[in-house]
C-alpha cells in the first residue's frame, strides 16, 4: 500500500478507524477487567465506549469534505452522517444504561458490537462504490443480528436474533445479485461509472433489461433495511423481541443508514434517471404502500415497541415520498427529517425502558396513568409523540412540512401528497392514544416511577432538541441544506 | 417606550402566553395560587397590550399596522412576519377578552392546574398567532398549535363522552388542516413557479394579486374548494360540523369558552383573510355554494339545538346554527354583510364565552346539565340566573346587545345578492328563539326544586368577574357599534372590494 492510499484512507476513513480501534480497546478492557487485571467502576466498559463517542462526535464536528478520489467519498453529506451515526450511537449507549440490569452475559461486549454497529453506519455515509457498500451493510448487519439476539436466555430475543439472520441474509442475497448483475452491464463498480452508463443508456433510448434489473434488485436490498412495504415484515417480530436500546438502535441507526444508502442510490447512481417516469412511479408506489401499511398496521398494536415499529415503517413512508421527489429541497428535507425522528424515538424508547422496568413486558397498559406515576416522563413521551405525529411547535412538524413543501413541485406525487396528508392524521389518531393511555387512564402498576439520572438527562435533551428546532429551524435547515447540496 | 412598543406590540402579545407556559413550567405543581395568579396575571398583561392596539389603530390610515419582519428560515422562504388590520384587531380582542374571563373562571380549577394553565396559555399563543400572522407558514404552525392542546383540556379534564369527543374533534380539525395545507403549499408552489420567488410572504403574494397578476383562473378555482372546505371544516360549515357540539359539551367551561368563542372563528377568519384576496375569482365562482350550506346551518342547527336536553348540546348546535350567519355574511361580499359577519364572529364569540361560563359555573355544583333534571334555578342562583337570561337574549338578538346589530348587517347585507338564504336565516331567528327560550324556561324558571337548595351563587366580585366582563362587552358594543364595526370595516372593505372586482371582470 502506497504513501497516497494510506493518507487517503485516513482522511476519508478516519473516524470509522477511530471507531475500530474504539472498539478492540473496549474488548481489551473488558478482557483485563474480566481477569481482575484492572480495577476500577464496574461499568468501566461503558464510560470508556461514552468518551471515545463523544471525542469522536466532537472530532467529526471538525471535518472538512475531502477532494473526490478513490476508495470512499468525504463530502458534506457523509460528514453530517457520521454526526448522526455518532449521536445515535451515543445515545444508544445512554439507553443501555438504565436497560444494563437486563443484559445478561458479557456486558463488557454489548458497547463494543454497538461501536462495531456505528463503524459500519459511517462507513455507509462514505460509500462510493458497490463493493464498500456491500461490505459496510454486511458490518452493520451481522452486529445487530448478534445484538438483537443478546438475551439468549429469553425465548423471544432468540427468535428476533433468528428471523432477522434470515430475512438479512434474504436481503443480501438480493442485494449482491444485483451488484453482480450492474457489474455485468457497466463492468463497474463504481457509483460515478454507473451513473455515467445510465446517462449514456437514457440518451440512447434506456438501459437494458439486465442493468434495470440490478439496479431494482439492489434497491429491494436496501427496502429491506429501511423497512419499505413489501419487506418490511420482519420490523415488527424483531423490534419486538429484541433488548430495547438494540430496538432503538436499529430504528434510528439501521435505518437512517438504509436511508443514506437509497440516498446514494437515487442521486449518485440513479442520477437525473430517478426523474425519469419509471422510477418515479416506482418510488411513489413503494412510498404509497409504506404509509398505508405502517400507518393502518399502527392502529390495533398492543406492545409498544411493536407499535414503534409500525411508526417507524410510516415514517419510511414518508422518506421514500422525499426519494419519490428526488429534488434538491427533498434530499434536505430528508436529512432534517431523520434527526428529528432521531431525537423522539431515543425519548420514545428510554420511557418504554423504564417503564417496562419491573414487568420486563413493553404492554401498552405499561404507559397507562403514567401521568400520575411520574409526571416528568409522561410529558417526555408526550412530546416524542406528538413530535412523531407532527405537532407544532415541535422539530417533528417542520420535518413533515418540508418533505410535503418539497413534494409539491412535482404535479405527478399529488396524489401521493393527499395520501400522505391523510395519512397524518391517522398518526395523529395512534400517538394519541399512547396520550390518552398516560393521562386518561387509570395505571395498572402504582406506585412513583423512579427514573435515573442520566435518563433523565438525556430525555431532556431530546424534548429541549424537539423543541428548539421545531421553532428555531433554521441552524439545522442549513446543516442539512450543505448535506443535500453534495449529492448529485 | 411608544416607538418600541409600535413595533413590538404583537410579538409581545403572542409571547405573553408563550412565556406564561414556561414560566408555569418551572412553577411546582403544589402551589396552586402561585398558578392562578401567573394564569390570570399572564391574562392581565395582554389585555393592556391589547388595549394599548385597539387605541393606536389608525382607522384613517387603515391597512396592515404594527408590521414587523425577520427573516426566519430564508432558504426555504419563511419570514416570522406579523401584523394587523382592522379585522385582526378585532379578533384579537375577542381573544383576549376570552384569555381573561376563562383564566378567571378556571380559577375554581383543582386537579392538576397546573398543567391546565400550560395548555390554556398554549392554545392562546396558537390563536393570537394565527389572528396576526402574515406569512402562510407561521399562519398554519399556529393554526395547529391551537388545535392540539384542546385534545388534552377536554380529554382529561372534560364531561359527557370525553375520550371519544375530543378523539373527534382532534382529528376532525387536524384533517382539515391537513387539506388546507395541501392547499396553501399548491399555492406558494404555484406563486414561485410563476415569479421565480418562491415564498411564504401573504403580503408579497397580495400584492402580486392585487397588481393584476395573480392565480389562473383555472388554479384559483381548483385551490378555493382546498382552502374553503380546509378551514370550513373549524368554522364549522354543514355537514363538516359534527366535530363541534360534542367537542363543546365535553370541554371544561374554561376549554369551551376558547372553542367555541375563538378557536371556531379561526376557519371564518382565514377564508376571509387568505381565501378570499388570493382568489377572488375561485371566491366568485363558489361562495354561492357556502350560501346554500350555510341555510343548512343556521336551520338544521338549529333544529336540532331544539332537540337537545343537555344545556351545552343546546349551546353547541345553536353555535353551528349562528356560524351559518358568520358564513353567509362572508358568501355575501358587501361591505356591510361581510362586516357584519365579522362583527358577529366578535359577538358570537364573546356570547357564547358567557354562556359556557354559566353553565360550567353551576355544572361544578349541580353535575348535571339535563334541562329536565334543572328547573327553578333562578330561585337559587339569582345572579347566575339572570346573566343566563341576558345571554339568551343576547344570543337570540334582542336589540341592545352586539348580536342584534351584527346579525342585522348580515341580514340586510345578503339580502340582496342572496334574497332565499337570507329568508331562511331570518326564519332561523325564530327558531333561535325557540330553543334559548325553551332552554330558560326550562332551566331557570318554574317551581323552585328543593333538590338545588345548596347551590352558591357567584358572589365574590372575582368570581362575579368574569360573567361581569362578558355581558359589558355585550351591551357596550350593542348599544354602541360605532367604533368597533368602522374598526371591522378598514378591514374587511379591501377584501370584498378584491372580490367585487374580481366579480365584474368575470362579467357576473
Amino acid at each position: 500500500m502506497g504513501d497516497a492510499t494510506t493518507s487517503r484512507l485516513l482522511e476519508v476513513f478516519g473516524t470509522e478507524i477511530g471507531l475500530g480501534a474504539l472498539a478492540v480497546l473496549l474488548i481489551v478492557v473488558d478482557l483485563l477487567k474480566g481477569k481482575g487485571r484492572l480495577t476500577g467502576p464496574a461499568d468501566a466498559v461503558r464510560l470508556t465506549a461514552f468518551v471515545g463517542l463523544i471525542a469522536l462526535l466532537v472530532h467529526a464536528f471538525t471535518l472538512h469534505p475531502a477532494a473526490p478520489g478513490a476508495l470512499g467519498t468525504l463530502d458534506a453529506f457523509s460528514i453530517y452522517w457520521k454526526r448522526f451515526f455518532l449521536l445515535t450511537a451515543t445515545a444508544v449507549l445512554a439507553l443501555s444504561g438504565p436497560y444494563e440490569a437486563r443484559l445478561p452475559a458479557g456486558r463488557g461486549e454489548f458497547p463494543a458490537l454497538v461501536v462495531f454497529t456505528t463503524m459500519g453506519m459511517c462507513l455507509l455515509a462514505s460509500v462510493s462504490d458497490f463493493v464498500t457498500l456491500f461490505v459496510g451493510l454486511e458490518v452493520v448487519t451481522v452486529t445487530t443480528f448478534l445484538l438483537a439476539a443478546w438475551r439468549s436466555a429469553l425465548p423471544r430475543s432468540i427468535e428476533a436474533g433468528i428471523k432477522f439472520v434470515i430475512i438479512g441474509a434474504l436481503a443480501a442475497a438480493f442485494m449482491v445479485y444485483g451488484i453482480a448483475w450492474i457489474y455485468g452491464a457497466t463492468g463497474s463498480f463504481d457509483f460515478a461509472v454507473v451513473r455515467d452508463a445510465l446517462a449514456r443508456a437514457d440518451a440512447a433510448g434506456g438501459p437494458s433489461g439486465a442493468l434495470k434489473f440490478g439496479l431494482l434488485l439492489v434497491l429491494v436490498g436496501l427496502g429491506f433495511k429501511i423497512g419499505a412495504v413489501p419487506f418490511h415484515v420482519w420490523i415488527p417480530d424483531v423490534y419486538q423481541g429484541s433488548p430495547t436500546p438494540v430496538t432503538a438502535f436499529l430504528s434510528v441507526g439501521s435505518k437512517a443508514a438504509g436511508v443514506v444508502l437509497l440516498m446514494r442510490f437515487c442521486w449518485d447512481v440513479l442520477g437525473a434517471t430517478a426523474q425519469g417516469h419509471e422510477w418515479l412511479l416506482l418510488l411513489a408506489g413503494l412510498s404509497a404502500l409504506t404509509l398505508l401499511m405502517g400507518n393502518l398496521g399502527a392502529i390495533p398494536q398492543t406492545d409498544l415497541k411493536r407499535f414503534l415499529g409500525y411508526s417507524g415503517i410510516a415514517h419510511a413512508g414518508f422518506l421514500i415520498m422525499a426519494l419519490a421527489t428526488h429534488t434538491q429541497d427533498s434530499a434536505g428535507a430528508i436529512l432534517f427529517y431523520l434527526l428529528t425522528y432521531l431525537f423522539a424515538n431515543i425519548a420514545a424508547f428510554l420511557v418504554v425502558i423504564v417503564v417496562s422496568r419491573t414487568a420486563d413486558n413493553a404492554h401498552m397498559d405499561r404507559v397507562n396513568g403514567l401521568a400520575e406515576r411520574s409526571p416528568f416522563l409522561a410529558f417526555m413521551l408526550t412530546v416524542s409523540m406528538l413530535s412523531l405525529a407532527g405537532v407544532p411547535p415541535l422539530a417533528g412538524f417542520f420535518a413533515k412540512w418540508m418533505v410535503l413543501r418539497a413534494a409539491v413541485a412535482v404535479p405527478e406525487l399529488l396524489p401521493l401528497v393527499i395520501l400522505s396528508a391523510v395519512m397524518i392524521v391517522v398518526s395523529l389518531y395512534y400517538y394519541l392514544c399512547i396520550i390518552k393511555r398516560m393521562y386518561m387512564r387509570e395505571p395498572i402498576d402504582a406506585g412513583v416511577l423512579e427514573v435515573p439520572g442520566g435518563a433523565r438527562l438525556v430525555l431532556l435533551g431530546c424534548a429541549v432538541a424537539s423543541v428548539l428546532f421545531g421553532i428555531w429551524q433554521a441552524p439545522l435547515v442549513e446543516a442539512a441544506r450543505v448535506g443535500a447540496a453534495a449529492l448529485h | 417606550m411608544n416607538a418600541f412598543l409600535h413595533d413590538w406590540v404583537l410579538t409581545l402579545i403572542l409571547a405573553v402566553p408563550c412565556v406564561a407556559a414556561t414560566l408555569l413550567f418551572l412553577v411546582p405543581a403544589e402551589r396552586k395560587g402561585l398558578v392562578r395568579t401567573l394564569g390570570v396575571g399572564s391574562a392581565l398583561l395582554t389585555t393592556l397590550l391589547t388595549a394599548w392596539l385597539v387605541f393606536s389603530y389608525d382607522q384613517q390610515a387603515a391597512g396592515f399596522q404594527f408590521m414587523q419582519k425577520l427573516p426566519w428560515v430564508a432558504s426555504l422562504g419563511i419570514s416570522y412576519q406579523v401584523g394587523v388590520d382592522g379585522m385582526s384587531v378585532a379578533m384579537v380582542l375577542l381573544t383576549t377578552i376570552v384569555f381573561l374571563a376563562g383564566a378567571l373562571v378556571s380559577c375554581g380549577i383543582q386537579s392538576r392546574t397546573k398543567d391546565f394553565y400550560i395548555l390554556l396559555c398554549a392554545l392562546v399563543a396558537g390563536v393570537f398567532g394565527v389572528f396576526v400572522s402574515l406569512d402562510l407558514f407561521f399562519f398554519y404552525f399556529f393554526y395547529e398549535l391551537a388545535v392540539v392542546p384542546m385534545y388534552l383540556l377536554i380529554g382529561y379534564w372534560g364531561s359527557t363522552n370525553r375520550e371519544y369527543a375530543t378523539m373527534k374533534l382532534t382529528l376532525y380539525l387536524t384533517a382539515g388542516a391537513v387539506v388546507a395545507l395541501v392547499g396553501l403549499l399548491l399555492m406558494y408552489f404555484t406563486y414561485g413557479h410563476a415569479t421565480g420567488h418562491y415564498t411564504f410572504d401573504y403580503l408579497e403574494m397580495k400584492r402580486w394579486v392585487d397588481g393584476g397578476a395573480g392565480f389562473s383562473r383555472a388554479t384559483q378555482l381548483s385551490l378555493f374548494p382546498l382552502l374553503l372546505v380546509g378551514f370550513a371544516t373549524i368554522a364549522p360549515m354543514w355537514p363538516l360540523h359534527s366535530w363541534s357540539p360534542g367537542g363543546h359539551a365535553a370541554a371544561p367551561a374554561a376549554a369551551s369558552m376558547m372553542h367555541a368563542g375563538v378557536l371556531m372563528k379561526l376557519g371564518s377568519y382565514a377564508i376571509l383573510r387568505i381565501a378570499l384576496p388570493l382568489m377572488p375569482q375561485g371566491a366568485v365562482h363558489w361562495l354561492p355554494w357556502v350560501a346554500v350550506l350555510c341555510c343548512f346551518n343556521i336551520i338544521y342547527g338549529g333544529y336540532v339545538a331544539m332537540n337537545q336536553r343537555d344545556m351545552k348540546f343546546v349551546i353547541g348546535y345553536s353555535s353551528s346554527s349562528h356560524m351559518g350567519y358568520v358564513l353567509l355574511g362572508i358568501a355575501s361580499v358587501t361591505v356591510l354583510g361581510t362586516s357584519g359577519a365579522v362583527f358577529l364572529m366578535f359577538a358570537h364569540g364573546i356570547m357564547t364565552a358567557l354562556a359556557f361560563a354559566l353553565i360550567g359555573y353551576f355544572y361544578d355544583q349541580t353535575h348535571t346539565r339535563m334541562l329536565d333534571d334543572l328547573g327553578g334555578l333562578m330561585q337559587q342562583v339569582p345572579f347566575v340566573g339572570v346573566l343566563f337570561v341576558m345571554m339568551a337574549m343576547a344570543s337570540l338578538g334582542l336589540p341592545g346587545f352586539a348580536n342584534f346589530a351584527s346579525e342585522m348587517m348580515v341580514i340586510v347585507g345578503s339580502w340582496e345578492r342572496y334574497p332565499i338564504p337570507t329568508i331562511l336565516a331570518l326564519f332561523g331567528l325564530v327558531i333561535g328563539a325557540t330553543y334559548l327560550l325553551r332552554t330558560v324556561k326550562a332551566a331557570f324558571l318554574g317551581p323552585k326544586n328543593p333538590r338545588w337548595d345548596g347551590l352558591r351563587d357567584a358572589k365574590t366580585p372575582l368570581e362575579r368577574s368574569p360573567f361581569v366582563l362578558l355581558v359589558g362587552v355585550l351591551l357596550v358594543c350593542g348599544i354602541y357599534p360605532a367604533p368597533i364595526v368602522s374598526l371591522i370595516e378598514t378591514g374587511v372593505a379591501p377584501i370584498v372590494h378584491t372580490v367585487q372586482a374580481a366579480q365584474a371582470a368575470m362579467g357576473g
